[in-house]
């Protein structure tokens, strides 16, 4: 029987981050002014821990390895997910829990030993059980705040593993104390080992982890990236050590510069391909109240579900979903290797995984699904349904606009884009299909700059996906009827797609200067060109333009395909074909 | 409440905790828990009685106000106490599972066990100024129970209020000062009734705390019951507090789980 199972557990935690606008001592007098955000400490976590395993967990500082042992001992509820115990949980985690220096040694064990669960008749029974483990002699009568350091560490062990349990969390506290004690530390784990007790440890401690465990995971950034071979997670582990110092180096050094984004042959559309031994059953898709549909509104989440059998065990392998545009364009496709999910082996039988994207940030019209579950490198597919489902994308379309992006004119706030422009006339931009890499000035209007700037103000010319982008146009207008006109900055990717763009009335006469302002820019790592241009309502053309001579460049940490970076996370339960024990 | 028989113990152990650090290092020890009620009583009887000439009716002034003192003072040190009581165990807390509610009662607990030597003593202080006992002296266990449902019932709201917003601990400081003042503790009820507007008493004695100190007066001192103004009810004496206690206890436990869930995130910062 699983002794603890835990299923796609997260745990999230606010974080306050105080502001830098002002002074320390302003903010003391205005009290609460510190800013609140999600942080998911912990997140897809799959977990499954027999009877009698040794199980290690690793990762770096902040991966969320006492964040799990918190939650695996219950000290700590979960955000999401649920998590299954099936016996006596002994956490071993700090030592000494509510111990008071005015107390005695005594009177600290029984009030330990009540915190942690004891009863009066089990502490007297194992009273000279617990002085005897700790050596402390005469000094159990006097008061804690008279002990050293490692004496009230003894104490603490000692009352702590005098708990029946069945399950034992810990982490380093067993590598404290002198030499003499932890051996004595050792021993007792190799005794609970020996007695068939399921014990969870997280530990620095590498050589104990190789010696010690039947099996490790390691954490990374919250998240399971990998989970097997004690030997090769520390190897694994000591991998990512090195990996980060380059990183903390030179930080663009791992960024991706370039992504896939060209359509796969559309003529291979609707087929599929694959060794078969796994099928894809069907693909469902709901909406954000979890109603199965292929249509949603723009902007709104979407969940993906897939369903599938499999008739022989598989390893090593990921989950990839993509969407693309009924023309071809490549929006968004998105895997869970990418994701860096390490996911337990698939036995026969049937199961499924999902995708929740929360916000669907693609304008309105026909999108088509593909989806396929791949090997480790995508040399081949166990299955690939390539573009077999249509999801139905509603809203008012917007001259062939690929994408909703977040933006907002310097002077307005934030929001999605077209949706807001109703009352705004809009320029016809077949006009400009032909006139790609070309510009039109004169006297009466030109665009005179177009540039980028990051979130300090100064120009710049490559972005990170999620950072702060602005485009600044300086452009005049002289001697024109200015209600008529409109003004307009566009993103087109470099092959030509146009991404995403924003209508403003121009309302002086003379220069003007604009900025257009992405929060968080979504786009995905490749070039994009900017293009910028007047319109006459009136006279329903072009006065001026500058269309595609600007570029810049987007690279990012995220080695998703396609054009847009959507937040999306993953779920799955997948067949097990009998418990992953070596 | 299964598992508050489970965890007796542990609540028992939590209180004695609290009483074992207050009295251990003192030399006087556990005399402290009865000098500052009755120093506070004699102050409040210099002030009241020999300065402003405040009525006590027929009772000493001394004992009028001993009787409102000492159930005052379980009360707002259990309130106090417990609004801190999740916040100062911050360190057990995030370490182990047990039901976090224990720790509020807990501290009431400790507040209920330093109440209760008070009580003889005041009965020794009855006996110095010759008045007659209640036959009601019985039903004190009742009176003690009805006012600590109560405590414990806010103590729920406030504890787990507090950790989320910390100003609690301030409106806790200013609501107390001002009930005090709106129980009959130094002035008597009956001067209350006379010079009040009808629709005044009708809201005061709503008040659950002027019910319960009626009801420790009328349990305490011999004949108390025809001392009382009409207005003062079985109502308003009896059923009134018991609502109350029993409301609050639920609502209290409630907004307890309700905030329980948010402790992690605030409890540290």
């Amino acid at each position: 029987m699983d002794k603890i199972k835990l299923n796609n557990v997260g745990r999230k935690f606010l974080s306050f981050i105080e502001s830098d606008d002002f002074g320390n001592d302003q903010n003391v007098l205005r009290g609460m002014n510190s800013k609140k955000g999600d942080f998911w400490a912990l997140r897809n976590i799959y977990m499954t821990i027999g009877q009698a395993e040794v199980v290690g967990i690793i990762g770096r500082n902040g991966s969320g390895k006492s964040t799990l042992l918190n939650i695996i001992s219950k000290g700590l509820p979960v955000s999401e997910g649920e998590i299954i115990i099936n016996g006596k949980v002994s956490a071993l985690l700090s030592l000494g829990i509510g111990f008071q220096d005015e107390f005695t040694g005594k009177e600290n064990i029984y009030l330990n030993a009540s915190l942690l669960g004891l009863t009066r008749k089990e502490i007297d029974e194992s009273f000279l059980s617990i002085l005897e483990f700790s050596e402390l002699g005469d000094f159990i009568n006097a008061p804690l705040g008279s002990y050293s350091a490692g004496m009230k560490m003894r104490l603490g062990f000692s009352t702590a593993i005098h708990k029946d349990f069945d399950i034992l969390v810990t982490d380093e506290i067993i590598s404290v104390g002198d030499m003499h004690f932890q051996k004595k530390c050792f021993e007792k784990m190799i005794d609970f080992k020996r007695e068939g007790k399921t014990i969870v440890v997280a530990s620095q401690d590498m050589g104990f982890i190789a010696r010690f465990c039947d099996r490790a995971y390691l954490l990374e950034d919250g998240r399971i990236s990998f989970h097997g071979d004690p030997k090769e997670a520390v190897e694994k582990y000591e991998a990512i050590l090195n990996k980060k110092k380059v990183l903390s180096e030179g930080s663009r050094v791992y960024m991706v510069t370039e992504t896939k984004r060209l359509a796969t042959d559309m003529a291979e559309w609707g087929q599929r391909e694959g060794t078969k031994e796994v099928i894809i059953k069907n693909i469902q898709a709901f909406n954000k109240w979890g109603f199965k549909t292929d249509r949603i509104k723009s902007g709104q989440p979407l969940i993906v579900k897939v369903n599938f059998t499999a008739n022989e065990e598989i390893d090593n392998f990921h989950f990839g979903v993509a969407i693309f545009r009924e023309d071809g364009v490549y929006c968004y496709g998105p895997n869970t290797k990418f994701d860096g999910l390490a996911i337990d082996k698939i036995g026969k039988g049937d199961g499924h995984f999902e995708i929740e994207c929360k916000e669907v940030l693609l304008m309105p019209g026909t999108y088509y699904l593909a989806v396929a579950i791949w090997d480790e490198n995508e040399t081949f597919a166990y299955d690939y349904h390539k573009c077999r489902y249509k999801i139905e994308i509603e809203g008012k379309p917007f001259f062939g606009q690929l994408l909703l992006l977040p933006s907002r004119w310097s002077s307005e706030n934030l929001s999605l884009g077209p949706g807001d422009l109703d009352g705004y006339a809009q320029p016809n931009l077949d006009y400009l299909v032909d006139k790609y890499g070309t510009e039109l000035k004169n006297d009466c209007a030109s665009i005179n700059s177009i540039k980028c700037l990051d979130n300090y103000g100064g120009e710049d010319s490559i972005f990170v996906t999620g950072k702060e982008t602005k485009i600044k146009v300086d452009f005049q207008v002289a001697g024109l009827p200015i209600k008529d006109l409109l003004f307009w900055v566009g993103i087109y990717r470099s092959d030509g797609i146009y991404c995403h763009g924003r209508v403003k009335p121009i309302t002086a006469d003379g220069s003007n200067t604009e900025i257009l302002v992405y929060p968080k820019i979504r786009l995905l790592p490749g070039g994009y060109k900017i293009s910028a241009a007047i319109w006459n309502d009136r006279a329903k053309r072009f006065i001026a333009y500058t269309h595609g001579l600007n570029a810049f460049n987007i690279i990012s940490d995220k080695q998703d395909h396609g054009t847009i970076y959507l937040e999306h996370r993953w779920k799955w339960n997948i067949p097990k074909g009998g418990l992953t024990k070596k | 409440m299964q598992d508050l028989i489970q965890y007796k113990r542990l609540v028992w152990e939590l209180a004695l905790r609290d009483i074992k650090l207050r009295y251990r290092k003192p030399f006087l020890g556990f005399l402290w828990m009865l000098i500052i009620p009755f120093c506070t009583a004699i102050v409040y009887k210099i002030l009241f009685s020999d300065f402003f000439r405040t009525s006590s009716g027929t009772i000493p002034f001394f004992i009028h106000i001993l009787t409102a003192m000492l159930p005052w003072a379980y009360f707002t040190s259990s309130i106090q106490s417990a609004s801190q009581s999740i916040l100062s165990n911050r360190n057990i807390i995030n370490q182990i599972s047990f039901p976090r509610y224990l720790l509020p009662l807990g501290a009431v607990l400790s507040n209920l066990i330093n109440f209760l030597p008070t009580i003889l003593v005041l009965i020794l202080f009855l006996l110095v100024f010759k008045i007659k006992l209640s036959g009601l002296i019985v039903l004190l266990p009742v009176v003690i129970l009805i006012q600590t449902f109560l405590i414990v019932g806010l103590s729920f709201l406030v504890s787990g209020l507090q950790v989320i917003y910390r100003d609690v601990e301030y409106i806790i400081q200013v609501v107390l000062m001002v009930s005090f003042f709106l129980t009959p503790g130094v002035y008597t009820l009956e001067d209350l009734v006379n010079k009040s507007s009808p629709f005044f008493v009708k809201m005061y004695m709503l008040n659950p705390l002027v019910g319960i100190l009626n009801l420790y007066r009328i349990v305490f001192i011999g004949g108390y019951l025809s001392y009382l103004p009409r207005q003062a009810n079985l109502f308003n004496t009896l059923i009134n507090p018991v609502l109350w206690a029993i409301a609050v206890l639920f609502i209290g436990y409630f907004v307890f789980k309700h905030c329980e869930k948010r402790f992690a995130d605030y409890i540290n910062v």
